[in-house]
């Protein structure tokens, strides 16, 4: 759980300011401030509902489908 | 091992001991154990070399009053212990205990202070991670590392040491009430010294009198004594040896041994577990010190501890039932207990330990990578999302924060970056190129220097991207072994594979059905056809195909709004911004370009939209088709903002025309009088996505209708309110929420435009919307009809009513009369469910009002007494309290609505 910094296009993510959500399973993790994760191991990605606007997103996505077909 | 008289055994060990302990004197010799005679022909005579006087001389050889700093070996260990954990603390729980536990040491095992060794040590805990953190981090702070001496100076008790070099080794700590229990024993035992210095000798079955019978200038090496004390701790069951030669024994200066002992206990346990020691050399030192110089009295070590342990007989046990002597179960209990505290112990502690190690192992890592190469990355990774067109492929946080922005700004708060201070795109290229940073942030650090970082990264990036272009211009192409021709390599970097690997072809596919359809659609439904010609109503299917096209052609649109250029200027524009005339030109082409383009994409959606079909083609209706799913009841509100004045009317009157085709209406969810919860799981699922979706027409389609309604003149009104009366079964209709709020639009736009009529509109004042007298005529005919029509039915409409048809019959159309209004209520209804169906009936109530409003006087009394009974019932049930208060004030505010209007109050009623 962080401040998402950057993804790239193998949707490797950079976290600022981590928080660790499971202290008992990841301890290791607790003294880490930021972190680069391959994005081939990120298995969800959690956001907050307020912050998506879903009917915006659903046009995004039409319009990425709609210029790829072009 | 003995010290000072002190029984330090393990109870383990005792138990033999105990059993023994009576016969003492004869089983000795019996023992399975080493017995040592001095005096044969292999004893060396050094013990009789031993001055027995010798005390005189401790304080030169010990040192007296001032202890130099050499003493303090625990400022030497302590800086190669590195680490301080467990053994810190068992040493200095148990000192500072030490010192009270002259009074205390009887408790019983199930000590209130420590029931278990966990809990014992469990506040320290935290301090020494603390510590350890501390030392962790390669300064050892020397000054800690003594922290203990203060106990062991002289004044303390005996007891203390032994507590403290009893807890100490590390595979069987010595608890706390071990120790009591062991100095309770010693106490219980025959009050001699002797015995207790025999039984302490035996605990550690060290063969210290051997050692100890020596003359004090060869005492043993500390590897002997270290073997000695792992051989013992090994052989922990078996009876420990009772040394005979005690006399010798206690003959000895006691300033030898316990120092060398001691030293070479905390030399095992330094090599034995290196963590656990820090304490430990520190205070045996200060303690022999102390024991080697007897006292004036010249008692001995066990004499001090005797005096002791009678100071200890004057306070009873705190907890009584203190097991003195002779209890073997519980101590047998006490050992197992003991036993797993202790493996409890270890376990946590390894545990810890491996954690420790694997934090330190990793803190290894730990800045390898500086800032700067962070900031690397984060720049590789941006380089990346630099495109060609940053506000089209960063549509969704460009418009997301725009939207943010302003809601930001319409609550007040201050907005970090915004289209005035920031752009939210960073060009990085000659031709738009450039990436999305459309984020809002609304807590805005020190500008400057955000910017200034800003500039660094848009110059790095570009940097970057030039890089990888020319790169990629010079795509290396090489002869792969054994291929035929030249391959070119890309790297996986610079053309990742796609996630989603849909050939294009298939999606072409797609789009040629999609096609194919809507023509299929235009071209069949065109106006080609006669009218009348009947099709098939569209599948979902379609629908859905169709609504994803509308939505493209929407996202069209509204790209085009946003890139909609100035309006031609005006000749004083031209003027004031000292434009050419070519200028001017320029732009009005441009801008009637635009509205040319516009209009042709708004006539594309028009004609998608199927509106001008003929009414009859299908039922339901395409358009309205369009409507049945939650996707066309969001489409709506933005179809409509980009149609003209009478398109929208046309929708309208479609909409009107089609009302009860609507999916929401034909398939309204009906209310059901029993909870929910006795409906079956489909049922219910139904039941929920119906009322799902008549959610989303209510708060989608209906704004939108009651901003068209509101444009209306009351001649329309009237026009539409009668077009519904003819067309649909209006009661029908109404039972459906979407019903009630489309026929209480009309009628309080009505109300409104009468309103208007009434007033004398001032003079000089344009009101193209005041409706004259023969539209007020129009209206009120259309209103008395259909009000003439509905009266009768009136009641069925309340939602409470159809639920409780509901439960008797199998529909609600079968209902007639009023008779069932004063069916009680029907118990088991959710109090929760019973208030949204209050609330449903509040909606059916203020239409109901407007319908009074406008009904003329001899319709209203007769809009009464066909209510009569439902308002009888309403308000009887909200009096007598039948419902909850809640729910009572409810209904009654919902009468009152009706009833006020003409003037009437549920307080009138009895």
């Amino acid at each position: 759980m962080g401040t998402l910094k950057s993804v790239d296009q193998f949707l490797n993510i950079r976290l600022d300011n981590i928080k660790v959500s499971d202290p008992d399973r990841f301890p290791h993790m607790m003294a880490i401030k930021n972190c680069f994760i391959r994005g081939s191991v990120v298995r969800y990605v959690q956001m907050p509902t307020g912050a998506v606007d879903t009917q915006l997103l659903e046009d995004a996505t039409r319009r990425e489908a709609k210029d790829n077909k072009k | 091992m003995s010290f000072f008289g002190f029984d330090a055994t393990l109870p383990e060990r005792r138990r033999g001991l105990d059993d023994d302990l009576d016969a003492f004197g004869d089983k000795a010799g019996a023992e399975d154990i080493a017995v040592y005679t001095w005096g044969t022909e292999d004893y060396d005579g050094l013990g009789d070399q031993l001055q027995e006087q010798g005390d005189d001389a401790n304080d030169m050889t010990f040192g007296g009053g001032d202890i130099g700093t050499d003493f303090k070996f625990a400022q030497q260990t302590a800086q190669y212990a590195g680490m301080d954990s467990r053994g810190y603390q068992q040493n200095q729980a148990p000192t500072s205990y030490g010192s009270k536990s002259k009074l205390k040491p009887t408790k019983p095992v199930s000590d209130l202070f420590a029931s278990t060794e966990a809990d014992f040590f469990g506040a320290p805990k935290k301090s020494s991670r603390l510590r350890q953190k501390e030392t962790s981090s390669r300064n050892i702070p020397t000054t800690s590392s003594f922290h203990s001496s203060g106990n062991s100076t002289p004044t303390n008790s005996t007891l203390n040491v032994i507590a403290q070099q009893a807890t100490n080794p590390a595979p069987a700590y010595k608890t706390l009430e071990e120790i009591e229990a062991e100095a309770r024993a010693a106490y219980a035992r025959p009050n001699s010294g002797f015995t207790a210095s025999a039984v302490d000798q035996g605990s550690y079955g060290m063969q210290a009198p051997v050692s100890a019978g020596q003359p004090g200038d060869r005492p043993m090496t500390l590897e002997e004594i270290e073997r000695e004390m792992m051989s013992n701790l090994t052989k922990s069951a078996s009876p420990a040896p009772v040394p005979a030669t005690l006399t010798r024994q206690m003959q000895q200066p006691q300033h030898e041994m316990p120092s060398g002992l001691s030293q070479g206990y905390a030399q095992h346990l330094y090599k034995g577990q290196p963590q656990a020691q820090i304490q430990s050399p520190v205070v045996p030192p200060a303690n022999v010190q102390q024991q080697a110089r007897p006292p004036a009295s010249d008692l001995t070590g066990i004499e001090l501890l005797q005096k002791q342990l009678g100071n200890l007989a004057m306070f009873p046990p705190l907890g009584s039932a203190a097991p003195a002597k002779g209890q073997p179960k519980s101590e047998e209990q006490m050992d197992r207990e003991l036993e797993a505290r202790i493996r409890e112990t270890e376990m946590a502690e390894m545990k810890r330990m491996r954690k420790a190690n694997k934090i330190a192992s990793m803190s290894r890592y730990n800045d390898v990578m500086t800032g700067g190469d962070k900031e690397f990355i984060t720049r590789i990774q941006l380089s990346q999302l630099v495109t060609q067109d940053p506000y089209t492929s960063d549509f969704y946080a460009q418009v997301h924060s725009a939207i943010t922005r302003a809601r930001l700004a319409a609550v007040g708060q201050p907005v970090g970056r915004g289209p005035a201070d920031g752009p939210t795109v960073l060009q990085v290229g000659p031709d738009g190129r450039g990436l999305g940073v459309g984020v809002v942030r609304s807590t805005g650090g020190p500008k400057r220097l955000k910017e200034t970082a800003m500039q660094r990264m848009t110059v790095q990036v570009k940097r970057i991207v030039e890089n990888a272009q020319k790169r990629a211009t010079a795509a290396p192409s090489a002869t792969l072994q054994g291929a035929l021709g030249k391959n070119k390599f890309r790297s996986s970097a610079t053309a990742p594979r796609p996630t989603l690997a849909v050939s294009a072809s298939s999606k072409n596919l797609q789009s040629s059905t999609a096609s194919t359809i809507a023509n299929l659609l235009q071209g069949s439904g065109g106006s080609t056809r006669p009218n009348g010609d009947r099709k098939q109503p569209l599948t979902e299917k379609q629908v859905l195909f169709r609504l994803e096209q509308l939505y493209e052609l929407i996202l069209d649109l509204e790209q085009m709004r946003r890139d909609q250029p100035p309006p031609a200027p005006t000749e004083a524009q031209k003027v004031h911004f000292g434009m050419t005339d070519e200028e001017a030109e320029e732009k009005r082409i441009q801008a009637e370009q635009w509205s040319s383009q516009y209009e042709g994409a708004v006539e594309a959606m028009w004609q998608a939209l199927l509106v001008q079909e003929p009414l009859e083609v299908s039922d339901p209706h395409p358009f309205i088709s369009l409507l049945s799913v939650q996707k066309g009841h969001k489409l709506f509100g933005r179809l409509i903002r980009h149609l003209s004045h009478q398109q929208c009317l046309t929708v309208l009157i479609l909409l009107l025309a089609c009302f009860p085709q609507l999916d929401v209406v034909r398939n309204a969810p009906m209310p059901t009088l029993a909870s929910s919860s006795m409906l079956g799981p489909y049922e219910r699922a139904n039941h929920k996505r119906a009322e799902a979706r008549t959610e989303t027409f209510l708060s989608s389609v209906i704004p939108v209708v009651v901003q068209l309604v509101g444009r209306l003149e009351l001649k329309m009104v009237a026009g539409m309110v009668s077009l519904c009366s003819e067309r649909w079964e209006v009661a029908k209709v109404l039972a459906t929420r979407p019903g009630v709020a489309l026929f209480t639009i009309l009628f309080s736009r009505a109300e409104m435009l009468k309103h208007i009529a009434a007033v004398p509109v001032p003079e000089g004042q344009p009101a193209p919307m005041v409706p004259s007298q023969a539209e007020l005529d129009q209206w009120n005919l259309a209103s008395a009809n259909l009000l003439r029509n509905l009266i009768p039915k009136l009641p069925s409409v309340f939602p409470s009513t159809q639920a409780q048809a509901a439960a008797f019959g199998p529909g609600i159309y079968l209902l007639g009369g009023n008779g069932q209004n004063a069916a009680s209520e029907i118990g088991s209804k959710d109090e929760k469910e019973g208030m949204q169906m209050d609330l449903k009936d509040g909606e059916v109530w203020g239409l109901i009002a407007s319908f009074g409003l406008q009904a003329p006087p001899d319709e209203q009394t007769l809009l009464v007494s066909s209510l009569r009974d439902k308002i009888l019932h309403t308000v009887h049930s909200a009096k007598k309290g039948w419902v909850s208060a809640p729910r009572g004030e409810l209904r009654l505010r919902n009468v009152n609505l009706f009833l006020n209007g003409l003037g009437l109050s549920a307080d009138m009623i009895d």
